[in-house]
């Protein structure tokens, strides 16, 4: 594997041509002058899907929490889709992102007084967007969770409970899926099941995918990746 | 999915700590609710049926208990008056109008009155069916009265005057004057006592009268009657409004303590709901960031937590007014002394709309801070899990 390094904290292997989904640019993010990270340049091309590798505390949940627009940089350009997310005013950003981000966490964050069903129907109210029944029913069905549907969280296994936040994150069509740490605290058979998982259902949106994790286990579902180094 | 979907499904996975509040909430509107309708509407009772009577004159007695049993039908008669003296005040110059009655009736929980139709007259009332009394054994009833017995033109009405039993029928049927004319059933001064309760056989008794109610065509002529009056060894005179403010003070000051109580009922209530949301704000921190994650602004998490405090007040506010007026009206419906008072739990007092404006501002309140804990979730770190 190439890797190619552009700081001293970060490593990236190179990416594919054409006009970028996600570009990165000087983008430094720091609190109480402590640096957390420092990404001179990172691109990921439409569709494609990307692992962030790194250890505790090299900055992979900071880089996804400013993709996601959760976090502004203090200097730098990211830009998804063209847009300039750090331009963006709070409200257009909890708007972008709602509409255009897909976000997975390692704890899942399901509403627990929700059922399945009624999970996905916020994630589409607070985007704004219409309710699709069909393509919520035809998720479930590929996540092999229709029969879960009005199932609370709480009466679903760990397996199942990460499926539903799967589901949650590529309701909208994003066009890109953002995961920190989906698989930290699964199994070797359940990591495996998780990442093809997301990679399919990426692949079925036509999103691009990134995962931010310190599991090696998950380098070989992934062509491109990006190293953090710890600080 | 809208905002009050999600609120209803966040109050129902904490059903008791939302049913606890309800009901402290419900309990201090409640409390409220029967106090602002008894005292609204004995006021308007008080004010209403003594409208256009400056005196009531009866026998030597309590002043209160004349006006209670004179004007409002809500007590016994002090005793009887000496004969004469309904005459000799009617003939009185400077008495508008005197009207005489012969109370401490009773039909059941209603209370009977020999009276002449004039009477009905005072009040403005008019006849819904059939027509005034005119000879001895016949009634007209109230509207109240006929609506929960179901007497109507021609019942037969059994009516007891102390250990006598008189036979009437009814022959009409009054509309509804919001007076104590409602309340009661009417006939004429001549009654007729079956035989064997101390008269003759089927002998028509001219009664004795217990009141007489008096209007004067002037302040100077009041005030010589009430001279004259206050002279007389075997009469008492007393006016309706002097009576009843002393008797809302009385009442007023139980009220009051009531009323403090019932406030303090609802602030407790608005701490509840303020505790019950601050803890969940402690406990949703993670569905707020999720949220924001989905795209939910900060304004959207605000309302979210206000429209649940406000779901809360409105429940338990609409619990409390239904709980009240049905209390009220099932109190008056088995006391017989509350009855008489006329209070009802079927009106809509327009105070009342103060009461929930007060317990949604309490409420409003009472979520503001959470509200503003919702605002500010700094989810970056509650993902992180700082």
């Amino acid at each position: 594997m190439n890797k190619v390094q552009i700081q001293p904290s970060v490593r990236r292997k190179t990416v594919g041509g054409g006009v970028p989904l996600v570009e990165m640019e000087a983008v430094r993010y720091s609190v109480e002058d402590q640096k957390i990270l420092d990404l001179p340049y990172w691109k990921i091309q439409k569709g494609e899907h990307s692992l962030v590798l790194g250890p505790s505390g090299s900055g992979k949940t900071t880089l996804i929490h400013l993709m996601a627009g959760l976090l502004r940089p203090d200097r730098g350009r990211i830009k998804i889709s063209v847009q300039d997310i750090a331009g963006l005013s709070p409200a257009a950003m909890d708007r972008f992102r709602g509409r255009h981000i897909g976000l997975i966490f390692q704890k899942l964050y399901l509403i627990p007084s929700l059922s399945v069903w009624d999970n996905l129907k916020l994630a589409a109210k607070f985007a704004g967007l219409p309710f699709d029944r069909e393509w919520a029913d035809s998720i479930l069905r590929g996540l092999s969770l229709a029969h879960k549907a009005k199932s609370r969280p709480s009466e679903l296994s760990s397996g199942e409970a990460q499926r539903a936040a799967i589901a949650r994150a590529v309701l909208n069509r994003p066009k890109i899926i953002l995961a920190d740490e989906p698989t930290s605290a699964l199994d070797d058979a359940t990591c495996d099941n998780v990442a093809d998982l997301l990679v399919e259902q990426a692949s079925r949106g036509g999103a691009t995918l990134v995962v931010a994790t310190h599991d090696t286990r998950l380098k070989d579902h992934f062509k491109s990746r990006l190293d953090l180094e710890g600080s | 999915m809208g905002i009050i979907t999600l609120t209803a499904a966040y109050m129902r996975f904490r059903p008791l700590n939302t049913v606890l509040n309800l009901l402290l909430l419900a309990l201090g509107i409640g409390t409220l609710t029967v106090l602002l309708l008894f005292s609204i509407q004995f006021e308007k009772r008080l004010a209403r049926d003594a409208r256009g009577i400056d005196l009531v004159v009866g026998a030597k007695g309590s002043p209160l208990q004349l006006v209670l049993s004179g004007v409002y039908h809500m007590d016994s008669p002090t005793d009887m008056l000496p004969e004469g003296v309904f005459e000799a005040l009617n003939d009185r110059v400077g008495v508008a109008r005197a009207l005489p009655i012969h109370g401490g009736g009773r039909f059941g929980k209603w209370r009977v009155i020999a009276t002449t139709p004039e009477y009905t007259s005072h009040y403005g009332a008019g006849l819904r069916d059939g027509r005034l009394w005119e000879a001895s054994g016949e009634a007209v009833i109230g509207a109240a009265v006929a609506r929960r017995t179901g007497l109507a033109v021609g019942s037969p009405v059994a009516a007891t005057f102390g250990d006598k039993t008189v036979n009437l029928e009814v022959v009409g049927v009054l509309r509804d004057s919001g007076t104590v004319l409602d309340r009661l059933i009417m006939t004429g001064l001549d009654l007729r006592f079956p035989p064997g309760q101390g008269s003759e056989a089927g002998d028509t008794e001219e009664v004795r009268l217990s009141h007489v109610l008096v209007t004067c065509s002037s302040v100077q002529a009041l005030q010589g009657l009430k001279r004259e009056l206050e002279g007389n060894p075997d009469l008492t005179a007393a006016s309706p409004g002097d009576e009843t403010r002393q008797l809302a003070g009385f009442i007023g000051l139980g009220l009051d303590s009531l009323r403090g109580l019932g406030l303090a009922l609802i602030f407790a209530a608005a701490l509840g709901i303020f505790i019950a949301l601050y803890n969940a704000m402690h406990e949703r921190r993670g569905d707020l960031a999720i949220m924001r994650c989905l795209g939910a602004s900060r304004i959207n998490l605000m309302m979210l937590v206000m429209t649940e405090g406000m779901l809360i007040t409105g429940m338990g506010t609409l619990a409390g007014l239904c709980s009240g007026h049905i209390f009220v009206e099932m109190a008056a419906l088995y006391s017989t002394k509350l009855h008489d008072l006329g209070l009802s739990g079927l009106a809509w007092q327009p105070q009342e709309s103060w009461l929930l404006l007060l317990a949604l501002s309490v409420g409003a309140l009472a979520a503001l801070l959470p509200a503003i804990q919702a605002y500010r979730t700094d989810i970056a770190r509650t993902l992180a899990g700082i």
